[in-house]
């Protein structure tokens, strides 16, 4: 039995994946959260409605876009019943960092994983329509919203990590599906958005550049200009007021500053070390587009495939769990348009993301422990200590931190290997068309 | 329109209207918000409490108050030796220094509704001693306290200021014991007997793991639970005045007020911190002092607005957002 083989978006099988995913969702979302994060969102805020705005008084650390977003939904939270936010756990007190020590309430945890999950289900929409338009497959388009809506490591970013990097995918998308359209101000729009979102999307500029001279080959310079119109716009309306404010260095100072912050050789090693990998990113990325537009190859399956590329090498640089969720639906849609044998990195990458996401259980437990009879704060706190004793974190943290990586450097092999270029022969070898097919 | 598209134009849009009524919000919320008010009704008070959404309210009614200082003083001048710890912060956030800390004040004080707040060099300072402090405070979180008021002798500018009234706020290490000069720092045998009667401050990173039982660290929602540069009350001259705050080790705590004088010495434990920042914020604003007592105090939701009356006392101070505060309010009770 096929539950996608209907034609409509609203089959048996969709409708079934869409309360599941919104589901699990919801119910791990309330019970367990990283509090550093969802704590730093209560305290955005709150800062914002005491007339603070997002950077007078500390504690925003990014550029303005998901602060707008943040700002936008809290409205919204009265009439989901939030009243209480949070609270401070004195127990929790012994226990570094000090932000780790609050626990958001179960009903400001089920408000935040109401706005991740919407953001979820429009990228998994999303994925269903490029899939769509690269197969005509309306199959083979549901299964990869099924896939990216059902992800293990995608639900637990979203819930019990908080992170925002979903709203990151779903610009960069927007990019794309704009680009698809032919409307390049929006497309522009969309990947301006997306690059002060979080800064992982601006790499994307050169194979967006290299596609957009290569799909029209009389009217690029147009088409260009608009795009940077579009740019220029987003950027404009969301920058504009922070830069009268005086706040523009505020905005800037999750890049600026995050390799400064701490003392002594480990991190001037980080400074030094990312500044270099992230010189060496740009470089490949110049090479990518490069070698992409020699291509001559103007169509959107092709520049799916580039771009796809593209993310994994701003992936090469080893991040945190919720960084690969720019590169998650990517690789769905890699593994059901492109090649097969993307499905074991993606399996990979689900379990080992996961891990790495869940490494810190113990204090993601903070809000059940504080706002639910299921476990009491003395619990919380023995069982913090024991996990800190046998060394579980690490163990944990380090099997998906390093697992995570090489499922984007085994994804990266294979996408290489299909683009043409030579790779030892170490995974098996197979064409995208034989598989594609 | 091809018909797939469509809700790929409409999440455009949600996204779209999310970051530009989000942004709109950013730029015009403010304290004007919200407000509140306290009006005496025979042997009790009556308050009211309104704002734009929905939060947790506390109203707390206080006897012995300082009540709100007129202005607030917070030194810095770089040009003077200063003597702090330097603090790690969490990745992406700006480094806690001096200069940050003194910075931040103000936007911290604005939401508890002090707004008269300026950052004073070692030279203004010494002028806005030369007066009698009543009313006045004064934050240093330099560490040493410029030669501009202080000379390591019971006589000095800054003690005459504050047993005429001032209010000294002071963290970020051994109260008394470092003289700032321009450019260098001299240290002082014996300093913290001159503001609190013997040596008693803990210089040991201790953390307080109970939490004061006097009903204020609740009320406030005071978060920091560093002890060191803290008096051990147990050390203290037997006739000292003071009300602790916060956290405890069973000797010290991380909030010690001391009265000197007519006026006050109030002591944070602990290098730099946000929470420190924000409890110095939150005491300055409660106008908690040496005598202050407790006496009642209402807590729960409020949706848009509120209501209630309270057992009657000299001031009563609102806290709207709990830990995540939107609107703090000290009302001063005039008969």
């Amino acid at each position: 039995m096929n539950l996608f083989k209907e034609d409509r978006f609203f089959c048996k099988g969709m409708i079934l994946v869409i309360i599941l995913g919104i589901v699990i969702r919801l119910v791990l979302g309330t019970v367990l959260k990283f509090n550093g994060d969802s704590y730093s969102w209560a305290l955005i805020i709150s800062n914002v409605e005491a007339g603070s705005g997002l950077y007078d008084v500390s504690g925003y650390n990014y550029s303005p876009v998901w602060g707008y977003i943040l700002s936008a939904f809290a409205q919204l939270m009265p009439l989901i019943g939030v009243g209480e936010w949070g609270t401070l756990i004195p127990e929790l007190l012994v226990f570094e960092p000090e932000q780790l020590a609050f626990a958001t309430s179960v009903e400001f945890n089920f408000a935040i994983t109401c706005l991740f999950t919407a953001a979820d289900l429009a990228v998994a929409y999303l994925a269903y329509w490029i899939v769509k338009e690269l197969t005509g497959d309306t199959i083979k388009a549901k299964i990869a919203f099924a896939v990216y809506l059902l992800a293990i490591h995608v639900i637990i970013i979203s819930t019990a990590g908080a992170m925002f990097d979903s709203f990151s995918a779903l610009l960069t998308l927007l990019c794309v599906f704009f680009l698809y359209k032919n409307n390049y101000v929006c497309a522009g729009a969309m990947f301006a958005a997306a690059a002060l979102l979080k800064l992982f999307p601006a790499f994307l500029i050169f194979i967006l550049v290299a596609y957009l001279i290569q799909k029209d080959a009389l009217k690029w310079k147009r088409n260009l200009a608009c795009a940077a119109v579009g740019a220029i716009m987003m950027s404009a309306v969301i920058m504009v007021p922070n830069i009268i404010d005086g706040h523009l260095m505020d905005s800037m100072s999750f890049i600026i500053s995050r390799a400064t912050s701490n003392e002594g050789i480990v991190a001037l090693l980080m400074k030094y070390s990312s500044v270099i990998a992230y010189l060496i990113i740009i470089s490949l990325e110049v090479v990518l587009a490069v070698h992409y537009f020699k291509k001559k190859d103007s169509s959107e399956r092709t520049f799916v495939w580039y771009l796809f590329i593209s993310i994994m090498i701003i992936l090469l640089y080893p991040g945190t769990p919720q960084y690969v969720i720019l590169l998650a639906p990517f690789l769905v849609m890699a593994a059901v348009v492109y090649d097969r044998r993307f499905v074991r990195p993606l399996l990979l990458t689900m379990v080992c993301t996961s891990m790495f996401a869940l490494s810190s259980i113990d204090i993601q437990l903070a809000s059940l422990a504080e706002y639910t009879d299921f476990m009491s704060v003395n619990s919380l706190v023995d069982f913090i200590r024991a996990y800190d004793d046998s060394g579980l974190f690490y163990v944990i943290g380090g099997i998906g931190g390093v697992g995570q990586y090489i499922s984007i450097i085994w994804s990266l092999i294979i996408a290489l290997e299909d683009t043409g270029f030579k790779i030892p022969k170490i995974l098996g070898k197979r064409s995208p068309q034989e598989t594609s097919e | 329109m091809e018909k797939g598209s469509i809700p790929v134009y409409l999440i455009t849009i949600m996204v779209v209207m999310l970051i530009l009524i989000g942004e709109i919000i950013v730029f015009t919320s403010s304290q004007d918000d919200f407000s509140s008010d306290v009006t005496i009704e025979d042997d009790t008070l009556t308050y009211s409490l309104e704002g734009k959404g929905s939060y947790t309210y506390d109203v707390v009614s206080l006897n012995g108050s300082l009540g709100s200082p007129s202005e607030v003083f917070v030194y810095y001048d770089p040009g003077y030796g200063s003597m702090v710890n330097q603090v790690s912060v969490s990745t992406g956030a700006m480094a806690l220094d001096q200069g940050y800390y003194v910075e931040q004040m103000s936007p911290t004080l604005k939401v508890r509704g002090i707004t008269n707040v300026k950052i004073v060099d070692a030279e203004e300072l010494g002028t806005i001693m030369a007066n009698p402090g009543y009313g006045k405070a004064v934050v240093i979180l330099s560490g040493a306290i410029p030669d501009t008021v202080y000379d390591g002798m019971s006589e000095s500018v800054i003690l005459d200021w504050i047993e005429t009234g001032g209010r000294l706020y002071w963290a970020g290490n051994v109260i008394g014991q470092y003289i700032a000069h321009k450019g260098s720092v001299e240290e002082v045998e014996c300093g913290q007997s001159i503001f609190l009667g013997a040596e008693c401050i803990n210089t040991e990173d201790t953390r307080g793991e109970e939490v004061i039982d006097n009903g204020f660290r609740d009320v406030l929602y005071l978060q920091n639970n560093l002890l060191r540069f803290a008096p051990d009350l147990s050390l203290l001259p037997e006739d000292s005045v003071c009300v602790v705050m916060g956290y405890t080790d069973g000797s010290c705590n991380s909030i010690t007020s001391l009265s000197v004088g007519k006026g006050s010495v109030c002591i944070f434990g602990g290098d730099y911190s946000s929470r420190q920042r924000i409890d110095l914020a939150q005491v300055i604003a409660s106008g908690v002092g040496p005598e202050t007592e407790l006496v009642e105090y209402a807590t729960g939701v409020m949706n848009h607005s509120i209501n209630g009356t309270i057992g009657k006392a000299d001031a009563v101070y609102v806290v709207l957002g709990g830990f995540f505060p939107v609107y703090c309010r000290l009302h001063e009770v005039v008969e």
